[in-house]
């Protein structure tokens, strides 16, 4: 009796745990593809995923990384092969602040951090400044200069562009501009608020498929401000080295790509009329005579496979978290002086910007050699892990801080020592406010998790970030929906754990009978 | 020495009938060998002090009382009776002095063993909310392993003892009365067939006609066990039901100990004057 309770918590704790951090066997992959947040980006990913595949390796594309930053640190920590990128931003952002006088220079460069680069594949995706054509008329505005006189002009700027060294500060420096009204927003929610006329100009790429569809204008770059874009392939030497296949199909498109195709790829995909595997294979079969078809798996089937790798990221996040927190929360209790910088640390953990913290982690979890993108990504999964322990910490440390001392002497004086108390009378008795933490952590998590998207990890946030980039509210829903039902039945399981679990004695409003 | 052994082995009822007959007086089990173990300490304060940060709360403290009796620490709130209790129970530790209970000196060492000789009741009961009732008075020996059939034994015995209804026994403490918690936090408390029991405001909480019947009860219990009580109380009333000894408290000393009739025909002093005549209704 003396140790049956001892025996099982700590057995329900290991059981926790194990579960947490078991993962599920994952594909074997020769070559892994890397692609960022925007259509053409992830176009290019599909194509050359059906270039190695027809030269026969295994290859996988994590689609729609959440930047520059992220896609090329993990093409560095080895995370990834290869992924598409463009000369522009190599010179200007990967290498901000050094001096990039020329592609060799630039060669050199990469060559030190393990990274080989390709050949143009043949078009230029410079930025640009867009507005729409009348609006343009209205104002009388052809070229970049010419915002000089329109201080007053609403402008949205992608976050993307308004961080890089080459974007928005440098663009307003070397033109002069003086413009208050430059709010940083998403690139697809910036189009739609163009067109909806909320904001007068905004930042695109010029292959954008949206230029041609909304009848954009572009400023003309009279004063030289941007750089050349030229879409390159940025690829791990040592890969290369391994499947030389893997460069023989990078060589395939080389130079076949004009700046009028990709836009017209990026239209069909944007416009709904073929998903971007498609557009790549229609293109391939065409252009370099492969012959692959396409068959785009049914909603049904994407939604489960997203629900089931949703569900692994919660998985492999709160199981440990939960022990991990009712750990911390018993610490905090105990040692109420380390208690105070703990519980504002976990907590200060909460406030790092989604983003901000995959950036920290996926280096340092590549450096440990875990796996850290793709799916079952251990970076986002450390990431979830973080933002699911304030809950738990806290209402551990409440749950069994709030206990009448009556009570706690009264088991000390019977002759309960710390462990026996802790596992007998002061988790027992805190139990619904710690389960109360962990219903917290879970639907919180639920909606987390949705991030993983952002590195390749999956989940249902990959139909949501898709729904948003191509504009198709379905498949926003298609993401959104089951992620809020997923959440609903959490909460509705943990409440149903709470029914059974806890006692009679704990619940409000039992009886007294005077 | 044999004293001890026989009140771990089984103490409660002989010594139970000896208690009674003392108390009235009669010779009816003239056992030397009982006698001798009554007067035996099971309580010693050696110049036992505590403050709380530059706060004296007891003055040092020399006080013995002997196997068997019944004490009460009377006197206002904030007197310091309370936290005397407590450094019995090992819950504060006395800034100077030195405590024995049963011949053992009180330390961290002893802590345990010392705790094993106690039961200690509070006014809000202290008992165990996510505890049906009997789960809460054998939590205990469980713990230490008993047999079940020993258990029950013990479990009926008690139940007789403090009249807690057996009906209660599968309810949890927010679905009993008052005066119930108290009779299961005494039953608690006695399981273990402590040599001491440390009462602290037991009946407090509790409104006069369930105090009166629990009160009645209380009584009954001690004689019946024989058990050394240290009770702290404000109410004169109370002190007067169970004391062997009454032990008047202020602003941390003890300023008068005696019969409960002597501290009412000859208070001490002023303060007791007045906390007696408070308390005693006139016509």
């Amino acid at each position: 009796m003396k140790h049956r309770s001892t025996v099982k918590f700590f057995g329900l704790m290991v059981v926790l745990l194990a579960a947490g951090l078991i993962p599920l066997p994952r594909r074997a992959v020769q070559v892994r593809i890397g692609s960022k947040k925007f259509t053409e980006s992830v176009i290019l990913g599909e194509m050359l995923r059906l270039l190695v595949e027809d030269a026969g390796l295994e290859a996988a594309h994590y689609r729609e990384f959440g930047g520059t930053r992220i896609v090329f640190d993990a093409l560095v920590a080895g995370e990834i092969d290869v992924y598409p990128e463009y000369t522009g931003t190599i010179a200007q952002e990967i290498f901000a602040g050094q001096n990039v006088p020329d592609k060799a220079a630039m060669r050199a460069l990469l060559a030190e951090k393990g990274i080989g680069i390709s050949e143009s594949l043949g078009f230029s995706n410079t930025y640009a400044l867009a507005l729409t054509r009348k609006r343009a008329a209205e104002l009388g505005l052809a070229r970049v200069s010419d915002l000089k006189r329109l201080p007053e002009l609403r402008i949205a700027i992608t976050h993307e562009f308004l961080d890089r060294g080459d974007g928005w500060p440098a663009l307003t420096r070397h033109y002069d501009l003086q413009h208050r009204n430059v709010a940083g927003v998403d690139h697809d929610v910036a189009y739609r608020e163009l067109l909806a006329g909320e904001i007068d100009l905004i930042d695109v790429y010029s292959t954008d498929a949206m230029i041609r569809r909304g009848d954009l204008v572009l400023l003309e770059d009279d004063q030289n401000f941007f750089p050349r874009y030229d879409a390159v392939w940025l690829y791990r030497l040592a890969t290369a080295e391994r499947y030389p296949a893997m460069l023989a199909a990078i060589e395939r498109v080389q130079g076949l790509l004009s700046e009028a195709a990709m836009q017209s790829l990026n239209d069909e995909v944007e416009a709904g009329r073929a998903s971007e595997t498609q557009a790549a294979a229609e293109f391939l079969n065409r252009q370099v005579g492969l012959n692959v078809e396409v068959r785009e798996p049914s909603r049904t089937r994407m939604i489960a496979r997203h629900v089931i790798e949703h569900l692994d990221l919660v998985r492999r996040s709160l199981l440990p978290a939960i022990v991990v927190g009712i750990a911390l929360g018993i610490f905090c209790q105990r040692r109420p002086r380390a208690g105070r910088f703990v519980l504002p640390a976990v907590g200060l953990l909460q406030t790092i910007p989604s983003l901000a913290l995959l950036v920290l982690l996926l280096p340092l979890v590549a450096a440990l050699g875990y796996h850290s993108i793709g799916e079952g990504s251990v970076t986002a999964v450390t990431a979830l892990f973080c933002y699911c322990l304030l809950p738990i910490v806290r209402n551990t440390y409440t749950g069994i801080d709030g206990i009448q001392r009556g009570t706690i002497e009264s088991a000390t004086v019977l002759g309960l020592g710390p462990m026996a108390r802790l596992i007998e009378i002061e988790l027992p008795i805190a139990l619904p406010t710690i389960l109360a933490g962990i219903r917290t952590s879970a639907v919180q998590n639920v909606g987390f998790a949705t991030l993983g998207a952002i590195i390749g990890a999956g989940g249902l946030g990959q139909p949501i970030l898709r729904g948003i980039r191509v504009n198709d509210v379905s498949l926003i829903l298609a993401g959104a929906i089951p992620a809020a039902l997923l959440a609903l039945v959490l909460q509705v399981s943990i409440d149903a754990i709470e029914w059974l679990v806890v006692p009679r004695g704990l619940k409000r409003g039992a009886a007294v009978q005077e | 020495m044999l004293g001890v052994a026989l009140g771990r082995a089984r103490l409660p009822p002989s010594r139970g009938v000896s208690k009674k007959a003392r108390l009235g007086g009669s010779l009816a089990l003239p056992v030397a060998l009982l006698q001798a173990h009554e007067t035996q300490t099971m309580l010693e304060f050696r110049g036992v002090s505590k403050a709380f940060g530059g706060t004296t709360v007891v003055h040092p403290l020399d006080l013995s009382i002997a196997a068997g009796e019944v004490a009460v620490l009377l006197g206002p709130s904030g007197c310091g009776k309370t936290t005397i209790l407590r450094m019995v129970a090992g819950l504060v530790s006395p800034t100077s002095g030195q405590i024995t209970v049963d011949s053992l000196p009180l330390n961290r060492q002893s802590l345990a063993a010392v705790r094993r000789k106690l039961g200690y009741v509070i006014q809000e009961g202290g008992l165990f909310p996510h505890l049906t009732a009997v789960d809460n008075v054998t939590l205990m020996s469980r713990h230490e392993g008993w047999p079940r059939n020993r258990i029950s034994a013990r479990l009926d015995e008690l139940l007789e003892m403090t009249q807690f209804p057996q009906t209660g026994l599968d309810r949890f403490p927010n679905e009993l009365s008052g005066g119930q918690r108290q009779r299961l936090s005494l039953m608690r408390a006695l399981f273990l067939s402590p040599r001491i029991l440390l009462l602290d405001e037991p009946l407090g909480a509790l409104d006069p006609l369930i105090r009166a019947g629990l009160q009645r009860d209380l009584v009954d219990v001690f004689a019946r066990t024989g058990t050394t009580v240290l009770l702290v109380t404000h109410d004169l009333v109370e002190a007067g039901r169970f004391a062997d000894r009454v032990f008047v408290m202020h602003a941390g000393r003890i300023v008068q100990q005696g019969p409960f009739a002597e501290i009412l025909d000859k208070p001490g002093n002023d303060f007791v004057r007045e906390f007696v005549n408070s308390q005693v209704v006139t016509p």
